[in-house]
């Protein structure tokens, strides 16, 4: 009796979390000084972008998805430092990943020669992001590149944040911008370039630092929320007071997941809404 | 062992211990030889006691080497000694060194050193190190009442000799423990997982801090250390599966207990596991001989064996004086509460107006009364004599009481030796096929969720701690004296 009463409670538990699944929802992990999002698509397509400077990002994977779910269908690495790194090392090394996009950008540190060789070793497909390429989550839901506009593949720049992998998410009429660690130069760029930047969410660049987030590049955004990925009391004093500044000039609302933790969005197509 | 904690808090010259333990001796061969039994133990215990003196004292002599390097910046060619430990984002690892700037070093030196997550080293590889050795003291996280640490280099640049393996059977024992943690990685989610090697391993390290901190607040980090406890029911699963095998009992627990024995090595043969191996061996001994096991003098062999080798434990491992503290609540306190508990309880009853069926419930022969209730009871006497006694320790330490914890305990522990179990077989079902691990896997799943959401509850009730400071201990423990007393005068 106690089994089958068991067995149901799983099945129940089951259905509901399938069930669950109407909307495009994005999650910015609490992964202390580092970035991690997660976004699951309706139809069950799961993308981790960066995987935070810790192990911590498999706890919160372990309670984003289905216990018995081990796999991601795309995995993005906006450039290789270790905040962003480490976590996405030892999601490899547990979960199934389909498929990975990265610049290919020539970085020697133990964490990206792990990441090379567990990819190397796992057969996975790497795709070089270029601007323009689009991942196709779901029939009206898509994750476009926005840079880098050349290629990186085995260039060292001095910068490694100007071969950043910058994204957007887009769900018919509702968007996220998601910057990685891009600084002035870069958004500079991307303003010149054209793009269409307008999105309801910008994942704020380079932890709210200074060398990132322009006026302009927030104005050509206008978005209505912002999230900033910091740690507590962290070394480098992020997010810079100048960033906050800009960002309430034009009425934004801000979210930081050294204080609000785990900040989720989710979107019916229409526009994003935080989950309380 | 009185010698040892007397010296660790008094200098003594040597003089007076030689002196001492002439003494302790003569009176011991003057029992000899005067057949005169009492005189022999009474000498013994003399000579003992000093000889645990000049234990201590040869095992706090500061090594010579380390005094002198530190501050300065070295190379050393040193072995990884101990299983590397991860936190989130750095590697520690106890490197034995052999040279220092290519001269050779006499005495065993060990130097701790921090390093990046990646590239990841292995337990007896030979490494070269270079960087600054400094004093462990300057640390801000350095507690004062622990005993010598090794220098610290932080960061150091790290070179691979390519020397074959210096520790080959360690390095194999580790492997097969990694081995054990993959096939349940690859079985259970985050937090699942690490918690479930917690439970299994006392590897706590990669518990997310949040839980770590519920489980403190709740009392019921014990769970997740390495305890007699755990080691018993992985030695007794393993006894039963091979039972089950229809092997003969005899091998069965030899099997067994060498199974242990492997274990504690393989967990780095820390104090903690030692102390638990010697214990659970013990246990499963009197086991097989039918005979009651007896706690105290498992207890006082354990003890007297792991200061023989480390006198210094008495005095500054926390966790070594908790655990001895626990059992012989368990064993002292714990028959002295029981009946003081029912009388309660049947008072509170007769005040609410339950009716004697309810009685019969508590009282419980065992044909009538469900099981579950005989264990919560059981579990609320044992919980409670443990904690009364390692109490006045906890709050000198931590300065904060856990009002909650006797509740949270009864919740937790009810389920901890079925998801041990349920984990231990997933591990094992692991390392045959995947699916088989996940498919089991989804049983311990329950257990660790349901385990995890208790201690957060628990933990999220309004004044489940609460701060005493250090005042607390005098507190607490003239309520202790005064409880004492009452119960000495009732039994005149």
């Amino acid at each position: 009796m106690a089994l089958l009463a068991i067995i149901t409670g799983v099945v129940w538990y089951a259905v509901f979390t399938l069930e669950n699944g109407r909307d495009l929802r994005m999650v910015v992990f609490d992964v202390g000084q580092g970035d991690s999002i997660f976004i699951e698509a309706p139809n069950g397509n799961q993308v981790l972008i960066d995987g935070g400077p810790s192990n911590a990002v498999l706890g919160k994977l372990g309670g984003a998805m289905p216990f018995w779910d081990r796999s991601i269908d795309l995995m993005v690495l906006t450039h290789p430092h270790a905040d962003h790194i480490m976590g996405l090392v030892e999601v490899l090394k547990r979960y199934d990943v389909g498929m990975v996009i990265e610049s290919g950008v020539n970085y020697s540190t133990a964490e990206y020669r792990a990441w090379r060789t567990l990819l190397e070793q796992k057969h996975i497909p790497i795709m070089i992001a270029r601007a323009g390429q689009k991942a196709h989550l779901a029939s009206d839901i898509k994750l476009t590149i926005l840079t880098p506009f050349e290629s990186f593949v085995e260039k060292s720049p001095s910068n490694v944040h100007d071969a950043m992998v910058v994204s957007k998410l887009v769900y018919a009429s509702s968007s996220a911008l998601l910057t990685g660690d891009a600084e002035k130069y870069l958004e500079y760029r991307l303003l010149l370039s054209g793009a269409d930047l307008r999105s309801d969410i910008l994942k704020v660049g380079h932890h709210g630092s200074k060398t990132s987030t322009t006026e302009d590049f927030v104005r050509a955004i206008s978005p209505r929320y912002a999230v900033i990925s910091v740690g507590k009391k962290n070394r480098y004093s992020h997010p810079a007071q100048q960033t906050l500044d800009t960002l309430a000039k034009f009425n934004i609302k801000i979210f930081r997941i050294d204080q609000d933790g785990d900040v989720e969005f989710v979107s019916d197509g229409s526009r994003f809404e935080k989950v309380p | 062992m009185a010698g040892v904690g007397l010296r660790s808090f008094v200098a003594t010259p040597y003089v007076a211990v030689c002196a001492g333990l002439l003494v302790g001796c003569a009176v011991f061969t003057l029992g000899v030889s005067g057949q005169n039994r009492s005189r022999i133990i009474y000498g013994a215990i003399i000579a003992s006691f000093f000889i645990g003196m000049l234990r201590f004292d040869v095992a706090a002599r500061p090594n010579p080497d380390v005094a002198s390097l530190i501050g300065t910046s070295t190379t050393v060619r040193g072995v990884v000694w101990l299983e590397p430990t991860f936190g989130p984002q750095s590697q520690t690892l106890h490197v034995r060194v052999l040279s220092v700037d290519n001269l050779g070093v006499a005495a065993p030196l060990i130097v701790r050193a921090v390093n990046k997550r990646h590239p990841v080293y292995e337990i007896g590889e030979e490494l070269i190190l270079s960087g600054r050795i400094t004093d462990p003291t300057d640390d801000a996280n350095f507690r004062n009442n622990t005993p010598a640490q090794p220098p610290v280099m932080l960061f150091p640049r790290i070179k691979t000799t390519n020397a074959p393996n210096r520790r080959p059977i360690m390095h194999a024992l580790v492997r097969l423990k990694q081995t054990f943690g993959k096939s349940i990685d690859a079985a259970l989610p985050e937090p699942h997982g690490a918690f479930l090697k917690g439970l299994l391993l006392g590897e706590r390290t990669s518990l997310p801090a949040d839980l770590l901190e519920s489980f403190k607040e709740t009392g019921t980090a014990h769970i997740v250390a390495l305890s007699g406890y755990n080691i018993t029911i992985i030695g007794r699963s393993l006894a039963w599966i091979l039972m089950m095998l229809t092997i003969p009992f005899y091998a069965s627990f030899w099997v067994a207990c060498s199974a242990m024995a492997l274990f504690v090595l393989m967990t780095g043969a820390s104090a903690s596991a030692v102390r638990a191996g010697i214990i659970a061996v013990l246990a499963l001994i009197a086991y097989r001989e039918g005979r009651p096991y007896q706690m105290t003098n498992a207890l006082a062999f354990a003890g007297a064996a792991m200061l023989v080798f480390d006198p210094t434990l008495l005095r500054f491992d926390v966790g070594f004086q908790l655990s001895f503290l626990a059992t012989m609540g368990l064993v002292y306190l714990a028959p002295l509460l029981e009946p003081r508990i029912e009388h309660a309880s049947d008072r509170l009853k007769r005040f609410v107006g339950v009716r004697p069926v309810s009685r019969a419930l508590w009282h419980g022969n065992s044909e009538t009364t469900p099981r579950v209730f005989l264990t919560v009871k059981r579990l609320f006497i044992e919980t409670l004599s443990a904690e009364l006694a390692v109490l006045p320790l906890l709050v000198y330490l931590f300065g904060y009481l856990s009002l909650i914890s006797p509740f949270a305990n009864i919740a937790v522990l009810i389920a901890v030796p079925y998801a041990m179990g349920t984990g231990f077989f997933t591990g094992l079902a692991g390392f045959f096929s995947s699916v088989l691990g996940s498919i089991v896997g989804v049983a311990s799943w329950i257990l660790l969720e349901y385990i995890m959401d208790a201690v957060k509850v628990f933990a999220s009730f309004p004044y489940a701690t609460v701060e005493l400071g250090r005042s607390g201990v005098s507190l607490i423990l003239r309520i202790y004296g005064a409880a004492a007393w009452r119960i000495y005068r009732k039994t005149l």
